[in-house]
């Protein structure tokens, strides 16, 4: 395993990981609670709560965090040269917000 | 040999269960990254108001899709039980108890494969 990645990382990645065990089992357990796929109307209506449209965002946030940070530790024990780890990282960063941003715009069109 | 070709022979030759959880920890997480990108894009289908959204969500509620979701699970839990393994051996400093610990992870893991098969099917 690669050191370079530092502390902060580590251990962002493990309570990350922690949040991640119960925001996914929260998932889980409310969309697979009834048989079949969700109706929009049933997404709707639990997207009417700043509650859930809370933990949703928090959730994707955290996910996104956790996973491309999984990638990069990875991509680390490659021992790719400086300029692709840059450009790697950058690339890291723009698919992470770009995909917060699609999350958020996904979320906001959900209309009761 | 390349580099890939080079960490698949590190992999094989020190076949243990260390190595092995590990790798497949790095496989699920690499997998998980890229359904949550399919999810994003599955979902994306609500820009088309809510026939595209109902629609793109029934593409999964057949057989194929049900073993697609099955799978999702069953990686899933793993990454989650093995995360949480990991999290407890470098918090609590339970090295000497690891294995012991991938062991207990993976009957918790079978126990909800079978609760996944009921469940999904």
């Amino acid at each position: 395993m690669n050191t370079r990645t530092g502390l902060w990382p580590w251990l962002l990645q493990r309570l990350s990981g922690l949040f991640l065990s119960a925001g996914v089992l929260i998932h889980f357990l409310t969309l697979h609670g009834s048989s079949g796929p969700p109706s929009y109307a049933e997404v709707a209506s639990r997207l009417t709560s700043p509650g859930w449209v809370s933990f949703y965002l928090i959730l994707l946030a955290i996910l996104i965090y956790h996973g491309l940070n999984g990638l990069w530790a990875i991509s680390l024990d490659f021992n790719t040269p400086g300029p692709f780890r840059k450009g790697f990282k950058l690339t890291l960063y723009l698919i992470g917000m770009g995909t917060f941003l699609a999350g958020l715009m996904i979320l906001n069109s959900f209309k009761p | 040999m390349g580099i890939f070709g080079k960490i698949i022979n590190d992999i094989l030759w020190n076949l243990n269960t260390s190595i092995s959880s590990f790798t497949l920890h790095r496989i699920t997480g690499i997998a998980l990254v890229l359904f949550l990108f399919l999810h994003v894009w599955t979902l994306s289908a609500v820009f088309q108001g809510v026939e595209g959204f109902e629609k793109a969500v029934s593409k999964f509620n057949n057989p194929l899709g049900h073993a697609m979701e099955y799978t999702l699970f069953l990686a899933v839990t793993f990454h989650l039980l093995n995360g949480l393994r990991i999290t407890l051996v470098e918090f609590l400093a339970l090295a000497p108890q690891q294995e012991r610990l991938l062991w207990a992870s993976l009957v918790i893991l079978g126990i909800m494969g079978l609760y996944g098969v009921i469940l999904i099917f």
